[in-house]
């Protein structure tokens, strides 16, 4: 059974998944007051990365991902692909699950039990993941204009607040920082974006991969940029770098004549909406990704039992706010560097050489 | 299978575990916090709030205030214990004032307010302010003439500060914002009571000065109207200054109109310097007996020297005072030299309080005449 | 506690399997496999070993580390 999804809905999908949960966090914090090149470079740095998976998936064309997959890799090594895959994204997932909960926790429901809230979104994920990529796409053509809208609406109040100056002097501290800055921004949230590469089972036209990657990468990418700028502008670098959710903490600033006020609640909601979808986003990847590589046409009976996984997993990998921090914030994680960039590079040339070859092939026969 | 009735159920669930029902809260039990502050004794910190009391029901409803008072060792076990006294949980969210006692602030304020920075329950938009010749707990058990409630009381009148132009308002975030910048002082308006009748009144009237997290030093009402110009904030203010016309002097009241502060610093060789350029307009609504035709601009010009030399001389006074009194950057010299010199900044970062001692100020006050109320000439008594 | 967690995950892996239309050895068994897994991050979840979470790839980080000090966090 091949989900097709149309362009438009895959690319809300990616906006709100690159969105996501993290927009909220201090991203790029290292770049200082240059948060700005720091984001300009991530983004122009991720783009080619992010072309690269849609060129993987393009080279798959008319066949779903696990005959694709297999056609390209042969049957074992997809698997074993497949199974590498599953394990980030469940574990991605539950890091998810752990920035909603502690998040939760440290604004507003201090006594509520993590596990609660841990379970309340995994069984709304579950339901969604069970449901498929379709619905999923849907879900996020319906939610996506109310996510535009509360983000332009905190951007434009943001603005109200805004020290231009807080951007001066730039590149105090030499290009180093910046370069940190990237690098934070690259491997969460930005190359995050591989874990869709398992989502979707098939595209439309040949070159659907790149009109729903590159542009929904680009949409979400430059509305982090705004954010995270205004917020910093808003803050000051020193209390972005040092507040665990700065563009909470800027929009709680916002006081248009004392009369609009307090208005984090409703950026809460965007964070409520975009970390619910990658959630049930990686529940999908990691649940597809597990039946392809121990062998199965249909993914859905495994669900719930990973999706049951995330919950203490949440709890297990992470266990204070510090450390969710650091996970959203450091500069180069190993295992986000070998699944976001190595191993798909490394996919990417082989798939290059193998449908050279079997073009080739098909040819002279 | 019909799966209808476990999907209802699954909602009705997942609906019971979004309400978040750990952390319910009742109105009934919850104290509003209409303003709070921190004293300090030998013993540790007091935190005094003054709480909402109601009484009577429907039309008859009637809100009192309620000034608890209850000493700690840190501000959020504080918190806490002022729930028992109160026998209800004390809500700061709504809290529309926060006020530090003088000794909290020469002490290092630092105490008294990160727990404001950090805690959940805790707004940092709230004004913020120091209690002058007084405590925290006299000023919130003094008698505002209007409104029942100080923290109201205090919070409208910060709300009033162009047009006072006597303080220079803050809210808790800002005074952060300033303090932990580089090259930046934070300063605080100050509350003082004052005797009307047998009651005392709170005030806002003057600005403290910090370094660091410790104040060094007052500014008065007239002072401060100047600190609040130089901060380029809006200003709507009226005052009175005797001014020459032609033979005879005159109490001449002048409102501003237009303001505008540029600073900059300015480099000549390796010798750097401030430049303040100050824009003013005013306003002239009333030169009482003075019997000025403003269509004669000699005489115009004439007042508008009179206003730039007056405002000249009393920034002038302002920044020594600032430069060798306090010795600190309230004006934020350091963070501009940081962000248009930033190679020059490198060099003076560390011994910069040394350098503010010594910095050039150059200070040009520009003036302008741009309204006279709703008429040119003077009235005339005639035979 | 445990158990009655461990009791939660039976009665929900009980009610799915009883849903499948048909029940193919293989897929009930790697049904089974991963809902044991969730069982068994519960169990260490819940009871209070403190389990390390492995982490294969820290020998390369540290490899990383050593090579651009200051890099790594």
């Amino acid at each position: 059974m091949r989900e097709l999804v149309p362009d438009l809905q895959s690319m809300a999908l990616v906006v709100i998944f690159t969105l996501g949960d993290s927009f909220i966090m201090a991203l790029g914090s290292r770049a200082g007051n240059d948060i700005w090149l720091a984001f300009l470079l991530a983004i122009v740095l991720a783009v080619p990365v992010i072309a690269l998976y849609a060129r993987m998936r393009s080279l798959m064309h008319g066949e779903s991902l696990q005959e694709g997959l297999a056609t390209i890799y042969g049957k074992w090594p997809s698997r074993a692909i497949a199974l590498a895959y599953s394990f980030y994204a469940w574990r991605l997932g539950s890091y998810v699950l752990i920035d909603l909960t502690s998040f939760i926790e440290s604004i507003s429901l201090p006594t509520t039990p993590r596990a609660a809230v841990a379970t309340a979104y995994t069984l709304l994920a579950l339901w969604a993941a069970k449901e498929g990529v379709e619905v999923l796409a849907r879900w996020s053509v319906v939610m996506i204009r109310g996510v535009y809208f509360i983000l332009f609406v905190a951007f434009a109040m943001l603005v109200t607040e805004v020290d231009l100056a807080e951007f001066l002097p730039v590149l105090y501290d030499g290009f180093q920082p910046i370069l940190l800055g990237t690098l934070q921004l690259l491997d969460v949230p930005f190359l995050e974006t591989v874990v869709l590469f398992w989502v979707f089972d098939a595209f439309v036209k040949p070159d659907s991969p790149y009109k729903v990657f590159l542009p929904g990468f680009a949409i979400a990418s430059v509305f982090m940029c705004l954010i995270a700028s205004a917020s910093l502008a808003v803050l000051g670098a020193e209390q972005y770098a040092t507040n665990y959710f700065p563009v909470f903490v800027a929009t709680s600033r916002i006081d248009v004549a004392a009369f609009l006020t307090r208005l984090e609640s409703v950026v809460s909601i965007s964070f409520g909406i975009g970390g619910f979808l990658k959630v049930a986003v990686c529940l999908l990847a990691a649940s597809k990704a597990l039946a392809i590589g121990l062998g199965f046409t249909d993914y859905r009976f495994l669900v719930t039992p990973v999706a049951l996984s995330m919950i203490p997993a949440a709890q297990w990998l992470i266990t204070d706010m510090m450390e969710a921090e650091r996970i959203a914030t450091k500069v180069v994680g190993s295992s986000e560097v070998f699944f976001q960039f190595v191993l798909p590079l490394i996919l990417w040339i082989t798939a290059e050489i193998r449908v050279a070859k079997g073009k080739k092939n098909s040819a002279s026969t | 299978m019909n799966l209808r009735v476990p999907k209802i159920i699954a909602i009705l669930f997942l609906s019971l575990l979004l309400t978040g029902c750990w952390d319910y809260k009742e109105i009934e039990f919850l104290d509003f916090v209409m303003g709070f502050g921190v004293d300090e004794t030998d013993d540790g910190l007091v935190l005094v709030s003054e709480m909402v009391v109601s009484t009577g029901t429907g039309q008859e409803a009637q809100l009192e205030p309620l000034v608890l008072s209850t000493m700690s060792r840190s501000f959020a076990t504080a918190t806490r214990a002022l729930d028992n006294p109160a026998g209800m949980e004390a809500f700061y969210p709504h809290a529309q004032v926060f006020l530090v006692s003088e000794e909290v602030a020469t002490s290092g304020v630092l105490p008294a307010i990160e727990y404001l920075v950090r805690g959940r329950d805790m707004r940092t938009t709230v004004p913020f302010l120091v209690t002058k010749d007084c405590t925290v707990e006299e000023v919130f058990n003094s008698k505002p003439p209007f409104l029942t409630s100080v923290s109201e009381h205090l919070a409208n009148t910060t709300r009033l500060q162009s047009g006072l132009s006597i303080f220079y308002a803050q809210q808790i975030w800002e005074f952060v914002k300033d303090m932990i910048a580089i090259g930046l002082s934070g300063t605080l308006p100050t509350v003082q009571l004052v005797h009307k009748g047998k009651d005392m009144v709170p005030i806002v009237k003057g600005t403290a000065v910090f370094k660091l997290d410790r104040m060094v030093g007052w500014l008065d009402g007239e002072e401060s109207q100047i600190f609040c110009l130089l901060k380029g904030l809006p200003q709507s203010g009226r005052f009175v200054m005797e001014t020459q016309i032609e033979e005879e002097r005159y109490a001449i009241t002048y409102e501003f109109v237009n303001n505008a502060t540029k600073i900059s610093p300015k480099m000549d060789g390796d010798q750097l310097s401030m430049e303040i350029e100050v824009e003013l307009e005013f306003d002239v609504p009333e030169i009482g007996a003075a019997g000025i035709d403003f269509h004669d601009s000699a005489i115009v010009r004439s007042m508008e020297e009179q206003l730039a030399h007056y405002f000249n001389r009393r920034v002038r006074e302002l920044i020594t005072r600032i430069q060798g009194e306090f010795n600190s950057d309230i004006l934020g010299f350091g963070q501009l030299v940081r962000r248009k010199e930033p190679k020059l900044w490198r060099r003076h970062a560390d011994d910069w309080d040394t350098h503010l001692r010594q910095l050039r100020v150059n200070t040009e006050v520009r003036t302008k005449i741009v309204l006279t109320g709703v008429r040119a000439y003077p009235l005339i008594p005639r035979r | 506690m445990i158990i009655l967690l461990v009791l939660g995950y039976v009665v929900v892996g009980a009610f799915e399997l009883y849903m499948w239309s048909d029940r193919p050895w293989k897929k009930v068994l790697a049904y089974l496999c991963t809902l044991a897994l969730a069982v068994t991050l519960t169990v260490i979840v819940v009871s209070s070993w403190q389990i390390p979470v492995p982490q294969p790839l820290r020998l390369l980080e540290n490899w990383v580390k050593e090579l651009w000090a200051g890099g790594g966090q």
